[in-house]
């Protein structure tokens, strides 16, 4: 690939400030490039300027004595076309491609588990041990921030269970000298952004929408972009995703085959708003 | 339409060319362009090479954020959610309850106590903008010795060392130098000291208390009493020089909300007398652009003005006592602090008279602990210090090296004083004298208490532990006493604790913390004896110009200049910013051939100072005012070098007007930062007005009526329909005193930046709530009117039409909506905006960088950044969390759950916001009342926000009304 693009546009005819250094021994000076075979230049050549023939052969009357004193090589036409098209599928494949970097996990940290000061597992706690959400994350029906649980929270287990286990250690650091753990953002949304976890649990939007299977989760990472695209998704139809306000916490809960029956049910009953505002989220 | 014609500046009155133009420009052109940080060929310069870097930019990913979560949660806080705990903060030594909102142990906002009588919920500007002081980087940090740090444990040894040498001569040589005091616990520990160290000495000085008040009713009762207006009884009210509107003065947030609650009530029902104040005073204040008449005069010459209305004899004399005799036991009259004592005796004696002790104006003993003739105080320690006698000397709070009378000189007799030592917010000019310097907490960081003007006594409760380890008196005064030991806290609830009559004291403690108010502390009215009035004053020195002193509207007495919102917060009556000038009148200033913006020398009984002139509507002829709280050369960094110091020239024989002074111009071409001379809506009549006569006779004068004017709901389409909520707001005229509380208020709630005087100047203040001031009537005599802008939140926003990217776009419950993130700055919106409410952050205002304010920001609201356009949001944030608590509640939102910050900190219940689809609401009804009217209707932008004219009661008897 890297070798096409030279010998591409040697056959169409190198421009003559090129000439000079061309060397028909070992290509262009002071490049280690190959000079195409001769008998490929013509051939690709030929293909072009019968391709453009037919057009140029028939010069407009208005054109007559411009055409004599043509500037630019014939060629310049073939490579005119092959330049807009090349640069159209360019054009879509970088456009693709950031499109694809920007939805991929690189940017939005889909899937990508994030260095913690304990490797804490959600799917330990809560399949294994079966401690509800709201134990450690007390203020996610009350509050705009569900809460992440003060080194108290953990202590009042591990101070009875791996109250040695090495990994621990920093929990218990910070229990002893007061010094908060620092645990990094997996769902971070932007400051211009104001979401409010108490007002969605209430109207019975559940954990797992937003959030995953967390009970399957060894390292927690996130499972959705939280790009307003996709929020904006159940703003307009809310009765999607809603649930049952008792299946909340239910991570395990499946929407059941009838959800577009019950989610206009309880979006009545939930008097649940489908809020498109921009001041509902920004301000 | 009544036809009046209203002007904002002398150029305008005059519609000269010059303003015009001036006029023409939204933002300020004519700056050239060297004088421009970021000038528009530099800016394309730097531009080309940071392109590259700013499409680089957009494309990182989110930095990595962490959270944080306590170890050990305090019971109380739930995350995300405010705690709101009641404290109390002094002015000049009086309390004001407050409920001050608090984010995970940060104090953020500060609100009135609505159950403390000196607030009943309002609050004042200096209030709203003392929880920026708390975060101030330029306060004391650490304590100082001759200026080098040194540790609170190193002051201790070496002040208990002094104290012990005096306690061996009972105290002879130690001093104690307080501002006023209200504080029962503060009392009690200082009586505790007296007792100890007899020979000792208390001082006081508060460079603004209450002097005249104190002196005036010594001279007519020869005993201190404390005297309490009820407006809200009152037809009928005579001013001397009394600013009592001014929500800085003593109990002036209850008397403007007293005042103004009586002009609404009376606007609505004709049984009800509406209120009628006239006024003499010297420059304009906000109770003179509330007076119905206002007689401008200089400040001594009130003396003689009162006389006169104590004879009831000449014009108009007669006419204003025939009218408050009709009112007998229904007026007040009322001496201001900028009045000598004999006008206090005159106006005790014509309330006696007029039948209004007991009624309208009642008396009680004094709310100060020790009160005292603070002057004499002050001099006498300056005459003891220079004599020698004075060995040890604690300053508790204040600054009198910088606000002492000049002629004590202050600092002179300061150095005579072997141990000196100073508790101070900043290490400010007297720190700089001292030996030590210890930083004091603030109020957020204190316990304390203190009294309100009418004796009710409320705690000072902390909300955040010393950000520097800052102390306050009462460790000090511990210190004196030998209880080193004994904390803040400990001490104030050990008083309380003595104090407490009731059976159980944790539940009297506990209930008064969380009431703010401590029950039953109300001092109870007394009838003082018959007013003597002393005989008038020695025939005064006439020749030479007056020259007033005042606290700044904005920054008071200086105490706490270093507030970036007061500083940019404009003055009342000329909307002016960041500085003080000189004051003269339009005639004065033709006399003397000077003109805004000429500096001039003063020259005051052989003292002098040098400042810019502002000629200014109102101002007394012959008369010059200047105002304290500049010229401070050790505040901070916001403070420092601005504005003159008014108290190089202030005599404490005449504490607040001197005669004879000399003004002589020794340059020109000074230029200020004003705010309300750019961004006009000019050829239009925003505010409406007519006396309660024509209203009667013609309830509907407010409504647009003539050629220009569509009728109601002109439009192609159909109407749009706002089945939810109607979010709306009024603002009520007659009520509004243009106290500009809501403006710093706003800026608390919205994390409004502070742009500097340059940026001022350029027209871009980013304030979301303005106060217009207009003038009527001749430029002599103006009447002065104040006018809350807000955004409209129009139906019909013409700010949406214009925007290319959405960036402003109407909600479903009409509001219009700024989304800082869509916005790409191309100003159009601003442009197109005819109320010219939109505020634009041309440069990076929001400080980011400095650590110690990103506590003071609100959490709900976004720090906007370069580039981007705001406005006033209605307070979206307090809609958003009122609706989710009513859907989380299953029910609707009540009326007036939702409070806007302006709303909330307006001491005269001028602003009111609710929902219009709900016919009951406070906003509703308002709206349906005939005053009503919109700003620019005939634009057919429909503006959510509406006003209720202005409606005044002038007396038919005095001409010139």
């Amino acid at each position: 690939m890297p070798e096409f693009f030279p010998r591409f546009f040697s056959c169409l005819g190198v421009p003559r400030s090129l000439h000079s250094s061309y060397d028909p021994a070992g290509g262009l000076a002071g490049s280690s490039m190959k000079v195409p075979d001769p008998r490929v230049c013509i051939a690709v050549h030929d293909l072009f300027f019968r391709l453009t023939e037919t057009i140029e052969r028939q010069p407009h009357p208005h054109f007559e004595s411009a055409s004599r004193m043509q500037i630019f090589h014939r060629s310049a036409n073939s490579l005119a076309r092959v330049s807009i098209v090349a640069a159209t599928f360019a054009l879509t494949g970088v456009l693709w491609a950031a499109y694809r970097i920007d939805q991929g996990a690189f940017i939005t940290d889909v899937g990508v588990a994030k260095d913690q000061p304990v490797p804490f597992s959600h799917k330990h706690h809560v399949s294994d041990d079966g401690i509800d959400c709201r134990y450690c994350h007390t203020s996610v029906e009350t509050s705009a921030f569900a809460g992440l649980p003060p080194t108290e929270t953990c202590m009042t287990c591990h101070s009875q269970i791996w109250s040695n286990a090495a990994i621990l250690e920093p929990v218990r650091d910070s229990y002893r000298t007061g010094e908060s753990l620092a645990w990094t953002r997996i769902h971070d949304l932007p400051d211009f952004v104001y979401f409010n976890h108490s007002i969605h649990v209430n109207k019975g939007i559940g954990c797992s929408t937003c959030h995953g299977r967390v009970d399957q989760m060894p390292l927690t990472y996130k499972v959705n972009t939280l790009y307003m695209q996709w929020c904006i998704e159940c703003h307009r139809n809310p009765e999607s995703y809603v649930r049952p306000r008792d299946q909340v916490f239910n991570m395990a809960y499946q929407a059941p085959s009838d959800q577009a029956q019950l989610g206009r049910h309880l979006v009545a009953e939930y008097n649940i708003q489908s809020l498109t505002d921009c001041v509902t989220c920004h301000r | 339409m009544n036809p009046r014609n209203y002007w904002r500046s002398f150029e305008e009155l005059d519609q000269s060319e010059e303003f015009r133009q001036f006029a023409a420009d939204e933002f300020v052109h004519r700056i050239p362009a060297e004088a421009d940080a970021a000038s528009r060929r530099k800016f394309l310069r730097l531009m080309g090479a940071s392109m590259a870097l700013a499409g680089a930019t957009a494309c990182t990913k989110q930095p990595k954020e962490t959270i944080v979560p306590y170890v050990r949660q305090p019971e109380e806080i739930v995350p995300g959610n405010p705690l709101f705990y009641a404290t109390t903060v002094t002015e000049a030594g009086l309390g004001t309850g407050l409920l001050v909102e608090s984010h995970e142990g940060r104090p953020t906002k500060i609100e009135g106590n609505p159950d403390h009588p000196a607030s009943l919920g309002a609050t004042s500007p200096q209030m709203q903008a003392s929880v920026l002081n708390l975060y101030d980087p330029d306060r004391s940090q650490t304590v100082l010795h001759d200026g080098i740090f040194d540790t609170w444990e190193r002051f201790t040894a070496a002040f208990s060392g002094a104290r012990d040498l005096a306690g061996l001569k009972k105290g002879e040589g130690l001093r104690i130098l307080t501002g006023t005091v209200t504080s029962p616990t503060l009392a009690a520990q200082l009586a505790e000291f007296l007792e100890m160290f007899p020979q000792a000495k208390w001082h006081q000085w508060d460079p603004c208390g209450r002097h005249s008040d104190y002196a005036g009713s010594v001279a007519a009762f020869g005993a201190p009493w404390n005297t309490i207006y009820h407006f809200e009884r009152a037809a009928r009210i005579a001013s001397f020089d009394a600013d009592f509107l001014d929500p800085a003065s003593p109990g002036g947030l209850r008397s403007t909300r007293d005042y103004t609650g009586r002009r609404r009530d009376a606007a609505q029902d004709p049984s009800s007398e509406f209120p009628r104040l006239y006024i003499a005073e010297s420059t304009p204040s906000i109770t003179g652009g509330m007076a119905e008449h206002r007689f401008r005069m200089r400040s001594r010459e009130v003396e003689s003005f009162a006389d006169k209305l104590m004879s009831g004899n000449g014009d108009p004399y007669a006419s204003i006592m025939k009218d408050l005799n009709a009112h007998r036991g229904e007026s007040i009259v009322i001496a201001g602090e900028y009045q000598i004592p004999r006008v206090h005796a005159l106006a005790h004696a014509m309330n006696q008279a007029l039948g209004n002790t007991g009624k309208t104006v009642v008396y009680t003993d004094r709310v100060e602990a020790n009160p005292m003739d603070q002057t004499a105080s002050l001099a006498a320690l300056a005459a003891d210090m220079r004599a020698g006698a004075v060995e040890t000397l604690l300053i508790l709070g204040g600054n009198p090296v910088y606000d002492a009378p000049a002629d004590l000189d202050f600092v002179g007799a300061l150095q005579q004083v072997k141990l000196r030592a100073h508790l101070g917010l900043y290490a400010n000019e007297t720190a700089e004298w001292c030996h030590w310097h210890l930083p004091e907490a603030h109020y957020l960081e204190s316990w304390s208490d203190a009294r309100a003007w009418d004796g009710t006594a409320s705690i000072v409760q902390p909300l955040i532990a010393p950000i520097y380890n800052g102390k306050t008196s009462h460790e000090l005064l511990n210190l004196l006493l030998n209880r080193t030991d004994l904390s803040a806290h400990d001490t104030v609830r050990g008083f309380w604790q003595t104090q407490n009559k009731g059976a159980d004291f944790e539940d009297f403690w506990q209930i008064s913390l969380h009431d703010g108010v401590v029950a039953g502390t109300t001092f109870p009215d007394k009838t003082p004896p018959a007013a003597n009035v002393p005989p008038a004053s020695a025939a005064q020195q006439t020749a030479g110009i007056e020259i007033v002193f005042r606290p700044d509207p904005a920054v008071g007495s200086g105490a706490d200049s270093n507030n970036g919102w007061l500083q940019e917060l404009p003055k009342p009556p000329n909307k002016m910013t960041w500085e003080n000038a000189v004051w003269i009148s339009q005639a004065t200033a033709q006399r003397l051939a000077i003109d805004t913006g000429d500096v001039v020398e003063l020259a005051l009984n052989g003292r002098k100072l040098q400042g810019a002139v502002w000629v200014q509507a109102g101002q007394a002829d012959e008369s010059a005012a200047i105002h304290f709280g500049y010229g401070r050369k050790r505040a901070g960094r916001v403070a420092n070098g601005i504005g003159f110091n008014a108290y190089s020239v202030r005599d404490s024989k005449a504490l607040w007007h001197g005669a004879g002074a000399e003004v002589k111009r020794i340059s020109r071409g000074y230029s200020f930062a004003t705010t309300q001379y750019t961004q006009n809506m000019e050829e239009r009549d925003p505010f409406r007005v007519a006396t309660i006569e024509e209203f009667r006779a013609r309830p509907g004068f407010a409504q647009p009526e003539g050629e220009g004017v569509p009728p109601p709901n002109l439009t192609m389409f159909p109407m749009w329909q706002y089945p939810k909520h109607k979010w709306g707001m009024s603002i009520d005229l007659t009520a509004c005193t243009g106290c500009n509380a809501c403006m710093v208020a706003c800026q608390a709630e919205n994390n409004i930046a502070v742009v500097g005087k340059e940026e001022v100047a350029k027209g871009r203040h980013m304030n979301w709530i303005r106060v217009d001031r207009y003038f009527s009537g001749p430029a002599s005599e103006p009447e002065m009117y104040f006018q809350p802008v807000p955004c409209m939140h129009c139906e019909d926003a013409l700010c949406e039409l214009v925007c290319p990217v959405a960036a402003t776009v109407h909600s479903g419950e009409g509001l219009n909506e700024m989304v800082y993130n869509r916005c790409v700055g191309t100003r159009y919106c601003s442009n197109n905006c005819p109320y010219k409410v939109r505020r634009f952050n041309f440069l990076l205002y929001s400080d980011w960088n400095t650590q110690s304010l990103w506590g003071v920001r609100n959490p709900d609201v976004t720090v906007r950044s370069r580039g981007v356009m705001e406005k006033c949001s209605y307070c979206i944030q307090r809609i958003n969390a009122a609706k989710i608590k009513a859907e989380e509640q299953n029910r609707p939102v009540r009326d007036g759950e939702i409070v806007t910050a302006c709303q909330q900190a307006c001491p005269a219940e001028a602003i009111v916001f609710g929902d219009l689809n709900d016919p009951n609401s406070k906003v509703a009804r308002r709206k349906r009342q005939q005053r009503d009217y919109g700003l620019l209707e005939e634009l057919n932008t429909h503006p959510r926000t509406t006003y209720l004219a202005r409606l005044r009661n002038p007396n038919p008897e005095i001409g010139g009304a």
